[in-house]
């Protein structure tokens, strides 16, 4: 397995779009700096500053689009060249397969996340909008790192659908509907959608100030349904791809 | 334990209302090339396919090392190598660092086992250039390196000289053949091309439209073609005496104490006959052998040919 | 209760470090099976069998060496085989040559003695049967050769010698039998001395064999001799414009016994090729053939300059 692995960062050698993507991790930072200095406002809220760079359209809507396309492109690579058959004879199992790929989402995301953490610090004290405090960076930190490791989780639908296709299109399009209509859904029924059901486990402090929940709090609830989408996700590739071989 | 590292029993793949592969029976014996005959699209590769488990069998029954390859993958595959259509390998990866991935999954037989597989087939080791740009005859050799790294028991080519030129074809022929021959390995290879069948196998299955035609050692397939005349005499010196003399006939050679084979096709069989008993030589029997191996197998293919 | 968060750390730490061990172990223990299936088989006469290791694993070396073992030992029962096998197709192929000259020979002999033919008819009889006696004569001489050559037996005796000279002498002596076969012939043999270690008995043996092979086999109107010297080797080549060989014979001319018209009948003896493939190796030299079916042939000897 941990082979596996290795083999699978290996692979990401020279793929220079791989690396790009992680830039898009300062979009969000950046247009909060923007923002502020816009309305020239000193002495903000940390939490203001943070919600804006890291855990709102981040969130929502960049992540989990990135982490989409880094699924299909980790799948589509060796369906496009042929080589699973080669793997299957070496012989790499396919829930090792599918488990090592995870691992490369996870990591990527994790990464994801501790970059734009870094970026919101960096733009927000520097210019000297917020005031250089441990106690607000480390809970950015700690808050990064939840979005981090759920969101890989919460991607893993896609990633299932990217295995059990050939093509890029389908994989691609769902990405879009799963990230939308996570935003969507966060304002009707959040535990229905793993994306808004992993918002609320972000937000679970009450400590982010602006937002107002309509429902009641139910972390475990938002826990059980990312559980059960990923489990059937992975029945589902599972099968898939014993069928595809 | 059978000698044979690949066995398969009435071997048949359907996909939806069609018959790719019907009843086959192959038998791959130890340290033999086994050449697999047939035109494109006759099925050859849907079988490799199928004792590789890379796709699932309709009905009957594939053994390879003896041993059900349902269940044994882990056990199975580790001893064998494979190219199976023309091998796919990381783009964005040099050469050397795509079989790395595969050492490192699979493990290697020696510690420099990349290095050596390289060597073998003619491609430089550390080279800097991409997989995406290698060409077609280059690709295949990093297949068969691939399919060598762990120096396996058994290897499973299919067409492996796709797409190489005739040059490359003549090395990967002698190459496959030194493997055979200097290793001991055993391989089933398949192919559209009779002559390169003829030329590297011992043994040669002969599939057209999905189904079996003919299982047979190359040794057998060679001494029943050919163009010749065989005659069986009484006396043998006295016979070659009177084929000299009288028919000035030079080519022809002793098989045992009472048969000679004439080459010279051309030759009126009625008359020596009849000089030959003319002058107390009993002819006991006269075969007429008129057949090459390519009309043998469009004979038995009941058409063009193969090739 | 208070709980020391450095000591549940420590807890942590710990349980961590024995999970890796386990599956440490339980990776070892999966080789050590591997290991022992993998001897059985060795054991069992499968010298094919290989042991896989990967770079991390505990039990790589073993594995290695378990390896290097089978290796060794199957590279040795190969070249015991083959050696085996050569005997035996060296007996049988001797056996067909031997016989169908053998055969006709006992024919006019026979005829002879039982008085079946006279006067001037009896003396060709006789003439034919001598000369067919020689011809097996030097078939056995050949093979005698080629066997001595394949079990490593001859002893060559190397000298330092002017290459380009040499085979001028050579040529020189073969300029009539050209002649006389109705060859035209070009010869180009650069005027500097080329100093290489040869046997020049074994070099005149396959220019010989070279140039008799052109002479029986190829029907050509002309044949040429061309000899480049380059910085590392010297390039040794007979073209000759005869009816070529097909790309299905090419591979086999150099083995033994091979003759590419199927009748062991005729003139030659299927012995030369493989008597220059095996002079030329012990050389350090290689020998590599082109042809053209219908066209030309052309084999070239290439010979080390550095001492063999």
């Amino acid at each position: 397995m941990l082979n596996l692995i290795q083999t699978e960062f290996l692979k990401l050698r020279r793929r220079k779009f791989v690396w790009f993507m992680l830039s898009t991790s300062l979009i969000m930072p950046f247009l909060a700096l923007l923002y502020f200095n816009y309305f020239g406002k000193k002495d903000i809220e940390p939490m203001q500053f943070y919600k804006m760079s890291a855990y709102g359209f981040t969130l929502f809507i960049i992540l989990p689009i990135v982490l989409g396309m880094l699924c299909t492109m980790l799948m589509r690579e060796e369906n496009q060249y042929d080589m699973l058959k080669q793997l299957w004879i070496v012989p790499v199992s396919k829930m090792g397969y599918l488990l090592s790929k995870f691992f490369v989402v996870f990591v990527y995301s994790i990464c994801f996340m501790l970059i734009t953490a870094v970026a919101s610090v960096i733009f927000s004290v520097i210019p000297g909008y917020v005031a250089l405090e441990w106690g607000s960076i480390l809970n950015l930190l700690e808050k990064c790192i939840i979005i981090g490791v759920l969101s890989a989780f919460v991607m893993l639908p896609i990633l299932a659908i990217a295995a059990s296709q050939k093509g890029y299109i389908l994989p691609a399009c769902v990405t879009l509907v799963y990230a939308f209509s996570g935003f969507i859904l966060m304002s009707i029924n959040a535990y229905l959608h793993p994306i808004s059901s992993m918002a609320l486990i972000v937000i679970c402090n009450n400590d982010i100030p602006g937002v107002v929940l309509k429902q009641e709090m139910n972390i475990p609830f938002a826990f059980l349904c990312i559980g059960i989408w990923d489990i059937v996700a992975l029945l589902l590739s599972n099968i898939a791809l014993k069928r595809r071989k | 334990m059978s000698n044979f590292l690949i066995e398969t029993k009435q071997l048949t793949k359907i996909y939806g209302d069609q018959t790719t592969v019907n009843a086959v029976s192959i038998h791959v014996g130890k340290g033999r090339i086994y050449g697999l005959l047939g035109r494109n699209g006759a099925g050859k590769t849907t079988i490799m396919k199928m004792i590789l488990g890379l796709t699932p069998i309709t009905s009957g029954e594939v053994k390879v090392f003896g041993q059900n390859m349902k269940g044994g993958e882990k056990r199975i595959y580790p001893r064998i190598g494979a190219i199976i259509e023309t091998p796919g390998f990381y783009p964005n990866l040099t050469g050397t660092e795509n079989l790395e991935i595969f050492a490192k999954l699979r493990g290697t037989a020696a510690p420099n086992a990349v290095k050596n597989s390289l060597e073998v087939v003619g491609l430089p080791y550390k080279d800097k250039k991409l997989f995406s740009k290698y060409s077609l005859g280059m690709k295949q050799r990093l297949g068969i390196a691939n399919a060598i790294l762990h120096d396996p028991e058994l290897l499973i080519l299919d067409e492996p000289t796709n797409g190489l030129d005739p040059i490359g074809i003549a090395e990967m022929r002698k190459f496959i053949k030194k493997l055979s021959v200097e290793y001991g390995k055993t391989i089933l290879i398949s192919s559209h091309i009779l002559s390169e069948i003829a030329l590297l196998a011992d043994d040669i299955g002969i599939i057209d439209q999905g189904i079996l035609l003919e299982e047979s050692s190359m040794e057998e397939l060679r001494q029943k073609n050919g163009r010749y005349i065989q005659v069986q005499v009484s006396d043998l010196p006295k016979a070659t005496l009177i084929l000299e003399r009288q028919f000035g006939v030079k080519e022809y050679s002793v098989q045992d104490d009472h048969t000679l084979r004439l080459y010279n096709t051309t030759l009126d069989m009625a008359a020596i006959n009849k000089a030959l008993v003319m002058q107390d030589v009993a002819v006991i029997s006269s075969a007429f052998c008129n057949d090459t191996l390519e009309d043998y197998f469009k004979k038995i293919t009941g058409g063009e040919g193969i090739a | 209760m208070e709980v020391n968060p450095f000591l549940l750390l420590l807890l942590l730490l710990s349980i961590l470090i024995i999970l890796w061990l386990v599956l440490k172990l339980h990776r070892v223990h999966e080789q050590l099976v591997v290991i022992k299936a993998a001897l059985e088989d060795i054991n069992t006469g499968n010298l094919n069998r290989r042991v896989l290791a990967r770079k991390g694993d505990m039990t790589k070396q073993i594995c290695y060496d378990i390896n290097e073992i089978a290796m060794n030992s199957q590279a040795r029962l190969i070249q015991h085989r083959q050696a085996e096998q050569a005997y035996k197709r060296l007996m049988t192929s001797l056996s067909h040559d031997v016989k169908t000259p053998l055969a006709s020979l006992v024919g006019y002999l026979d005829a002879i003695e039982h008085g079946l033919v006279d006067g001037k008819e009896r003396d060709e009889y006789i003439h034919v049967a001598s000369e067919k006696a020689y011809r097996l004569k030097d078939f056995v001489t050949a093979l005698f050769e080629w066997v001595k050559l394949d079990a490593g037996e001859q002893i060559f005796h190397y000298e330092l010698i002017d290459l380009n000279e040499l085979s001028r002498n050579i040529m020189a002596d073969w300029i009539p039998i050209l002649e006389n076969a109705g060859l035209n012939y070009d010869i180009e043999i650069p005027e500097m001395e080329c100093i290489i270690r040869v046997d020049p008995n074994a070099y005149t043996r396959i220019l010989n064999n070279l140039l008799q092979n052109v002479i029986i086999h190829s029907n050509a109107t002309h044949v040429k001799l061309c000899i480049t010297v380059e910085e590392q080797q010297v390039g040794i080549s007979i073209t000759d414009d005869g009816n070529g060989i097909s790309t299905e014979e090419l591979p086999h001319i150099f083995e033994r016994m091979y003759q590419c018209d199927h009748s062991r009948s005729a003139k030659g003896n299927g012995l030369g090729l493989s008597i220059v493939k095996e002079l030329v190796s012990a050389h350090k030299g290689t020998v590599s053939v082109e042809s053209a079916l219908g066209f030309k042939t052309t084999f070239t000897i290439l010979l080390p300059k550095a001492l063999p």
